[in-house]
């Protein structure tokens, strides 16, 4: 059997596996097979959806703005997998999370679990905008900005407030009061839903009163649809002014 | 590679084989991937483990050749697509 003309690299794959080609031939299909496969184009493996998949997240307006920030950081395949949970977090595929977070607890620890936890809550893409945002009004590098993510992940627990109804309007107050006496640089106040509402009027409050300004803060509001629900994911950003 | 788009597809394992022959790998009886030019059982480069047909992953251009999960493959995309 000759060959077809302008074979595939899988129709030349098949060809050989099926044994249909011999001598010349043969020859002539392995050494196609090895052009082709210089060329870069082409890559195999058992879950072409995921592939391609990670592959579309690389080029979300998200991860390019996170890598634009910190550089080749070896958090990166991270940030990517902590998108990608975002996403399966809306679609409720609970396993292939938890199969996720287990590989990467193995390798990368606790801090490598936060990345994805802030995926799946949503924050990260938070986080992204203010890291984002940050380096180009302070016209930091992408160090800087690397070490800024990494104190993030580290103080992760110390500066956060996910706020929830049953923890009522008078906690959330006393703790940014709190957060703000102890001046912390970075705190994030996370609510959504009726525990949003509560937030938003606190922190209005907060606001009116001058509260905020008074102690040297500012702070954002950030809000994205949290899941498939439509419930709206509020994200506050307060930074202690320098 | 900038921001080159690989097609990433699904081929048989006896497909693969041919691709890993060619490559310079071959598969022993365990179904796991033996570097032909030192006998030895080839290493994921990201996870240091051996590499069996049935979950690995061949990738673009290259002879490296890794176990597929969500996090090998992120971390492939992005230390060598990137």
């Amino acid at each position: 059997m000759t060959l077809p003309p302008d074979p595939s690299l899988r129709e030349l794959l098949e060809l050989i596996a099926t044994g249909k080609l011999v001598g010349d031939a043969l020859k002539e299909a392995k050494k196609k097979i090895k052009e082709l496969w210089e060329r870069r184009e082409y890559g195999f493996t058992p879950d072409p959806e995921l592939a391609n998949e990670l592959q579309r997240i690389s080029k979300s307006d998200a991860y390019k703005r996170m890598k634009d920030c910190i550089g080749h950081h070896h958090f990166l395949s991270l940030i990517k997998l902590g998108l990608r949970i975002a996403e399966l977090s809306d679609e409720g595929r609970v396993e292939t999370i938890a199969k996720i977070k287990n590989s990467v607890y193995e390798k990368y620890g606790i801090r490598g679990v936060r990345i994805l936890n802030m995926g799946g809550t949503g924050v990260l893409l938070e986080i992204i905008k203010y890291l984002s945002q940050l380096k180009m009004e302070k016209n930091y590098t992408q160090r800087d900005m690397a070490e800024k993510f990494e104190e993030i992940i580290d103080k992760w627990t110390e500066i956060t407030i996910f706020h929830r109804a049953e923890h009522g309007q008078t906690v959330l107050r006393n703790t940014i009061i709190r957060y703000m006496e102890i001046s912390r640089e970075l705190f994030f106040v996370f609510a959504s839903g009726v525990a949003g509402d509560q937030a938003k009027k606190v922190i209005a409050d907060l606001s009116n009163n001058n509260e905020i300004r008074k102690r040297g803060y500012i702070f954002n509001l950030y809000e994205r649809k949290e899941d498939m629900t439509g419930r709206l994911l509020y994200t506050w950003i307060f930074q202690k002014l320098s | 590679m900038g921001d080159t788009e690989i097609k990433f597809e699904k081929i048989g394992i006896e497909e693969r084989k041919v691709l890993l022959d060619i490559l310079g790998y071959e598969v022993n009886e365990d179904g796991i991937i033996i570097d032909k030019n030192t006998g030895e059982e080839y290493r994921d480069p990201i996870t240091g483990d051996v590499v069996f047909i049935e979950n690995a992953s061949i990738l673009p251009g290259s002879t490296v050749i890794i176990n597929t999960s969500e996090l090998t493959l992120s971390e492939y995309i992005t230390k060598y697509l990137e």
